[in-house]
């Protein structure tokens, strides 16, 4: 039930400073032969990948493939459970998140993550909830902003501005499942990541939100690199740039990536047979 | 934008949970730890503190006397001689150990039936009143069940306990133990108060320890043609005995402890063990508690801190035997 | 069979009712507004007087014991539920250990470490009745800190909020509700207390104290002593101490539940 809290530092070697470059907003995540454990026993192995700001990358594989504990892996999330290890590397723009003087709740700061149900603060409002990323954060990020604009921007990034404007002192738990998802994604966006993760962020939500959130996704590519799982091969092909492909080859064994390619020609022209099975709907 | 020149083929060291903390975090850590290692330090100092207090008397008496006599005179005491200890302990013992006994006797049967009706047979709408109605007698303070013991319980005890003379005191062998004369603080007053407030704790862990039993093993019983009662018989009892002897061995400990109530009843007769149950006696914590402020003969006050030791390793054991007794049966639950 | 049952139920509440009706109509025969604003008069054979300084005493020491023990059962707790480990599960134990140790042991002890040094004060009973609530806090505490979803500290920390802050502005927040219940029966626990106050507190029969440095009576002490002594004057006064002391308890325990079922975490 606790969380644990890896590799920080005392003094805090920071990754450097975020930064926007001209051509592209967003970072660049290499993720080199890792491999993630839960108390020794792997759940993901050597796997290598990289995503690149201005794309969506989706993650699609069976249920139990490790494709969620990927993506925990790419903000340090992984290891914040008891038990929980890594090997091998996760480069933030080059610098490898889990070297020894990095301080992954800084990390965090520049990877921001949406999760499969909505989890709003419910002891607070709609503005402190998207507030709670920069009231709770590091000083020195909160002194150059005004909250009140600072709410009013992430909540019109993720759509839901024109909804709650009248009520932004009402609880966050008020809104309806789609909208306090959005409201996840304001909070996300409001502490200016470079990239953003997303497990799952629709699957419990009904059609219409879907489509709001998928309708997002394409605007968010162009200032973040967006990292999406998801089990929902149609969405996977909606929305995203690169798709990679994941699977378990035997019951009990860790998951792997087969295969990462181009949206289009993953779906279109799939080369391992694996990948072709799950396409097709051999196997589920 | 660097990337590294080799996607490194040697792995980076596994890195499992905790290495190093950031100054904040680790400040606040240790402040919450410290205050953990103070709950530890209590219980530690309690102890030691107790035995250095009553170090003097077990020092000038020897500690296994005060185990050896049921005479407590500290008139008797003077500040040069050794021997016989004044403060013998023992009927002190005897008192905590049968008002506790007595007051388990009436409380534990009642406990089980009260649990049982309150999970098996009473209607869903009724279990949590019923539930909280019982709880409420949990929080009845101490004074308050002296006081109402003295005035309203012993006068409404009176003819019981005359017929139990009249009847058990004429028994052959046991009789001694139900032998008059009766005037009001006793053992047996105070088993009475203990059972009451030992009630609501029992129950509370009884019901919790019946609950567990799954509905479907319930469910056969009924589907078999039993009665209600006759389920609870076979389906319920007989894998919750562990379970009782635990909530029992706890409704033990709270019993030891309990002092307040117990002083009023009693009558605090602490010079030596009396035999019948209707005659007055003493605890441990009754004459602590009487005795304390004025405590001026030699060694009379460190001989209560010896009395306060035994109390209190006496509770701990038997608090702790029950704790993992009960953790034992329920797996992991936290009580 | 089941009437049998049924009739030890009936047994139990009707006993439940005995003790609380029958200290109602003796504490009503003399309780009134004098009660509340006096304090006992010089003699304790003759009528009139209250316990005025018993009240103020109890909520004055109850209240310090609050002020201690709060503090350090909220972060004894956040130790056991968050920062988790073979010490802290130590902890937990020994906590559970500590309430069942007798008052008037945790008196004696007090009076060791305390009162041989600075005499018998009411802040001596404050540090007495921290000691029986402390266990109590922290047991609800960790109840409570557990039932914050984890979700909800993931979701904190994705946000790059460091753990401490996590813990204070997100997990904390989250329990208040639950922990505010756990205070208040503790807080009602300790107003019942006497047995460890008579070995720190002492008691002061004869005015209005409000210097926790001094000895200090509280209500569940005057009406001990009240109850035990010979006179009828004394012991009508010790009644309607006892009625004042089981409403006040009764309030707190009441206040407790409802403010418990007020609030859900697990809200969605």
């Amino acid at each position: 039930m606790s969380l644990a809290e890896p590799a920080d530092t005392p003094s805090g070697l920071q990754i450097p400073a975020r930064r926007g470059t001209a051509d592209s907003a967003g970072a660049r995540i290499e993720v080199s032969n890792l491999t993630a454990s839960y108390r020794g026993r792997p759940a993901i192995t050597d796997v290598t990948l990289t995503m690149r700001p201005g794309q969506v990358t989706a993650l699609i594989g069976p249920s139990g493939c490790g494709k969620s504990t990927l993506l925990r892996c790419l903000n340090g999330l992984h290891v914040t459970v008891p038990g929980a290890s890594v090997t091998g590397g996760v480069y933030l723009d080059g610098t490898d998140i889990y070297g020894r003087d990095v301080d992954l709740v800084s990390v965090r700061r520049r990877v921001g993550m949406v999760f499969q149900r909505p989890n709003p603060f419910p002891t607070m409002s709609i503005a402190d909830n998207v507030a709670a990323g920069l009231k709770f954060g590091p000083r020195k990020e909160r002194r150059a902003r005004k909250l009140d604009e600072v709410v009013e921007r992430s909540l019109t990034q993720a759509g839901l501005w024109e909804e709650v404007k009248d009520r932004l002192s009402r609880p966050g738990a008020s809104l309806s499942g789609g909208q306090q998802q959005r409201l996840c994604i304001a909070r996300a966006l409001a502490v200016e990541p470079e990239a953003l993760l997303m497990d799952e962020p629709c699957s419990a939500l009904d059609p219409v939100s879907t489509e709001i959130i998928e309708g997002l996704i394409s605007d968010l590519k162009q200032d973040y690199t967006v990292v999406i799982v998801t089990h929902n091969m149609q969405q996977a092909h909606r929305v995203s740039d690169i798709t990679a492909f994941m699977t378990v080859h035997s019951p009990g064994s860790p998951g792997e990536l087969v295969e990462a390619a181009s949206t289009h020609e993953l779906f279109s022209q799939p080369v391992e047979q694996a990948t072709i099975d799950y396409i097709s709907g051999k196997v589920g | 934008m660097t990337v590294p020149a080799t996607t490194s083929t040697s792995p980076v060291p596994v890195r499992s949970l905790q290495t190093r903390r950031r100054y904040g975090d680790r400040t606040f850590r240790l402040a919450m730890l410290g205050a953990a290692g103070v709950v530890v330090l209590v219980l530690l100092a309690m102890v030691v503190f107790l035995v250095a207090e009553s170090w003097p008397a077990l020092a000038h008496y020897g500690p296994l006397s005060f185990l050896g006599s049921d005479r407590w005179a500290p008139s008797d005491a003077t500040a040069a001689s050794t021997r016989p200890n004044p403060y013998g302990i023992v009927q002190f013992i005897y008192g905590t150990v049968l008002t506790s006994v007595i007051g388990l006797l009436i409380a534990v049967p009642m406990s089980v039936g009260i649990a049982l009706f309150i999970t098996g047979i009473a209607p869903a709408w009724l279990r949590r009143p019923l539930s909280y109605l019982v709880d409420l007698l949990a929080s009845i303070p101490s004074v308050v069940f002296g006081f109402w013991g003295i005035f309203a319980l012993i006068p409404a005890l009176q003819p019981v306990v005359s017929f139990l003379i009249a009847t058990l005191g004429k028994v052959p062998v046991i009789g001694g133990v139900f032998a008059g004369p009766f005037f009001g603080l006793s053992y047996f007053t105070a088993g009475i108060v203990l059972a009451i407030m030992v009630l609501p704790i029992v129950t509370a862990l009884c019901r919790e320890i019946f609950a567990t039993t799954p509905a479907d093993e319930r469910e056969a019983a009924l589907a078999l043609g039993m009665t209600r009662w006759e389920m609870l018989r076979t389906a319920v009892l007989p894998r919750s005995r562990a379970g009782i002897m635990g909530a029992a061995i706890l409704g033990l400990g709270r019993a030891f402890g309990e002092t307040i109530a117990v002083t009023m009843v009693i009558g605090n007769n602490v010079l030596s063990i009396t035999k019948s149950i209707f005659s007055t006696g003493a605890t441990m914590a009754s004459v602590i508690a009487n005795e304390f402020t004025e405590a001026v003969e030699p060694f009379h006050l460190d001989s209560l801190f010896v009395v306060a030791m035994w109390l209190l390793f006496i509770s701990l054991i038997v608090n702790i035997v029950g704790k993992l007794w009960v953790r034992r049966i329920r797996g992991d639950l936290v009580w | 069979m089941t009437v049998f049952l049924a009739a030890l139920v009936a047994v139990a509440v009707a006993v439940l009712a005995w003790v609380l009706t029958y200290v109602a109509a003796q504490g009503l025969k003399y309780l009134g507004p004098a009660f509340f604003t006096h304090t006992p008069p010089g003699n304790p054979a003759s009528y009139g007087g209250g316990y005025a300084n018993g009240i103020v005493g109890s909520l004055i020491i109850v209240g310090l014991a609050t002020l201690i023990s709060v503090p350090f059962g909220v972060a004894a707790a956040v130790a056991i539920v968050e920062y988790g480990g073979r010490f802290t599960a130590a902890v937990s134990f020994i906590t559970d250990v500590l309430v069942g140790v007798p008052t008037i042991v945790t008196g004696a002890f007090i009076y060791v470490i305390w009162v041989t040094h600075f005499g018998f004060s009411g802040l001596a009973g404050s540090f007495a009745l921290a000691l029986v609530m402390l266990p109590l806090v922290i047991r609800a505490t960790a109840e409570m800190l557990r039932l914050v979803p984890v979700h909800l500290r993931e979701a904190s920390a994705a946000l790059g909020v460091s753990r401490a802050r996590t813990i204070v502005s997100v997990v904390l927040p989250s329990a208040r509700a639950g922990i505010t219940t756990g205070v208040f029966l503790a807080v009602a626990r300790a107003m019942g207390e006497t047995a460890p106050l008579l070995l720190t507190a002492l008691g002061n029969q004869e005015f209005m104290q409000l210097h926790p440095t001094q000895r200090m009576s509280t209500l569940s002490l005057q009406i001990f002593t009240d109850a035990i002594t010979g006179f009828q004057a004394a012991q009508a006064r010790a009644w309607a101490g006892a009625l004042t002391l089981i409403i006040i308890v009764l309030l707190f325990a009441i206040g407790a539940r409802v403010i418990g079922r007020r609030t859900s975490v697990t809200r969605s």
